[in-house]
């Protein structure tokens, strides 16, 4: 094999790499020819390559929910280990990591090493940011206990149901359309309606009459048709319905919907699909 | 700027990691949406990417791709991970279904980054059988051996259509950067 189709066959695999996998035989092989020609290419270009056509398929941002960002904000307080809290709190010591250091590095080891130090003279000021943190951890159980623990209390705000919001949306936006739901089956006793709002982007919709699912087998899947997006519709969220047989939820596309020509639900497996084959329609609305 | 975010986590900037949980939220949140269809599960991918994002801040190299580029790489493979390891059983006939032709209009497009915009334009210019296998296997994350089984396709051509098309699409890529670092320089 001459250094050119060695080369060739260096992409093929760095290619294969980054969009599928090697096996054992093929990593052995990549593995040689990096040796042979260490500077020829690297996997980290194809790999930005490969992101690069992942991004281009977003057509749009969303916000992600409060609840979540709050847990990840939680995560990212906690990152950093605890004993990096206390970096250029030490004394000076000989084993002072920072002293001299303009940029210093997060002192490293464990809270019992930093706990191992000599203990300083505690200043006045120094007391009162200790009071000032009693007072905030006392603040904290406080909130948990008064919003998440007790249970009896009602909390200050309570959210408003799906079907507030879809009175609320219906009042406030100026584009929202709604349109009634129907059974492509005939005999079948469905009712209800949808509500969108193309410029906010949300929506809620009511069932009145859809069986109850057992969520264990199926669950209710709702889409959204978008004349931008051809014949693949847009997953709007999976729900079920009860046995009071009327549910009222939020319309929660992943993505953005540019024209919606029309609305459907499907049944199918728990936790919903990414693409559905649409075997089982029990609901449209035509906008 | 946004592009030190990763650098500053892997020195140990707790700023940093609120910071990149801000610039990137929505992005990573929207790719979890694209592939996952249950939100729990996509909160849950979301919360896995951003440990992982941190963690590896510091292999982030920026001479060799964007943050966002960078960003996005693990989150593809953290959903493709979970893609495999949950319910997805592809079948034959929803491949077809699924490929969502690349958009004529590029306003259609919110292209994330310069990157991101190469790509789609060098995208739209691929022969039609190597868009398709590059976005079975890099969007919708399916196996060469799905796809070939999938399009009655021999392996072999999946593998060539989906190589010469992710060759295409980093030579572009490089291009671009070449013409981009020539501009700044003049």
């Amino acid at each position: 094999m001459n250094n050119e189709i060695k080369k060739e066959r260096l992409l093929e695999l760095l290619a294969d790499q980054a969009i599928f996998e090697l096996n054992k035989e093929e990593l052995n092989e990549l593995e040689n020819l990096n040796r042979e020609f260490p500077n020829f290419a690297d996997n980290k270009s194809f790999d930005a390559a490969v992101s690069a056509i992942f991004l281009s398929e977003v057509k749009a941002f969303e916000t992600m929910p409060e609840s979540l960002y709050a847990k990840l904000s939680t995560q990212a307080s906690e990152y950093f280990p605890q004993e990096i809290e206390v970096e250029g709190k030490l004394p000076e010591t000989e084993n002072d990591h920072s002293s001299g250091d303009k940029n210093p590095k997060p002192l490293q080891g464990t809270i019992n090493d930093v706990a191992a130090v000599e203990e300083p003279r505690i200043s006045f000021m120094q007391w009162l940011g200790w009071g000032f943190a009693a007072a905030a951890c006392l603040a904290l159980i406080a909130n948990i206990w008064f919003t998440r623990i007790e249970p009896d209390k009602p909390t200050a705000e309570k959210q408003p149901t799906a079907a507030e919001q879809k009175q609320q949306l219906l009042a406030s936006a100026e584009d929202v359309v709604k349109r009634n739901w129907t059974s492509p089956q005939e005999g079948e006793n469905l009712s209800g309606e949808i509500v969108w709002s193309n410029s906010q982007q949300k929506g809620f919709t009511t069932f009145r009459g859809l069986p109850t699912n057992d969520p264990n087998k199926e669950t209710y899947q709702l889409w959204i048709f978008d004349e931008t997006q051809g014949e693949t519709p847009i997953n709007g969220g999976v729900f079920n319905v009860d046995k009071n047989g009327e549910v009222t939820i939020p319309v929660d596309p992943g993505i953005n919907v540019k024209k919606p020509k029309q609305f459907a639900v499907t049944v199918e497996k728990p936790g919903g699909v990414v693409v559905s084959k649409q075997e089982k329609i029990v609901a449209v609305a035509k906008v | 700027m946004a592009e030190r975010i990763l650098q500053r986590i892997a020195s140990g900037d707790k700023t940093a990691v609120q910071e990149c949980l801000d610039t990137y939220g929505g992005l990573v949140w929207s790719l979890a949406r694209r592939m996952l269809a249950d939100v729990n599960e996509a909160e849950d991918a979301v919360q896995e990417i951003f440990i992982d994002v941190w963690k590896t801040a510091g292999r982030f190299d920026d001479s060799k791709s964007s943050e966002t580029t960078y960003v996005a790489m693990i989150a593809r493979r953290r959903l493709i991970d979970r893609l495999r390891k949950t319910t997805r059983q592809p079948h034959i006939d929803s491949f077809e279904d699924i490929l969502v032709e690349p958009s004529e209009n590029e306003d259609q497009t919110i292209q994330t980054n310069l990157e991101a915009k190469q790509a789609a334009e060098v995208m739209r210019e691929l022969r039609p059988e190597q868009q398709k296998v590059l976005q079975l296997s890099i969007v919708q994350g399916f196996s060469h051996q799905e796809i070939a089984d999938a399009l009655k396709m021999p392996l072999g051509t999946v593998k060539t259509h989906a190589r010469r098309g992710l060759i295409e699409v980093r030579e572009a890529i490089k291009k671009k950067d070449f013409e981009s670092e020539k501009e700044v320089s003049a």
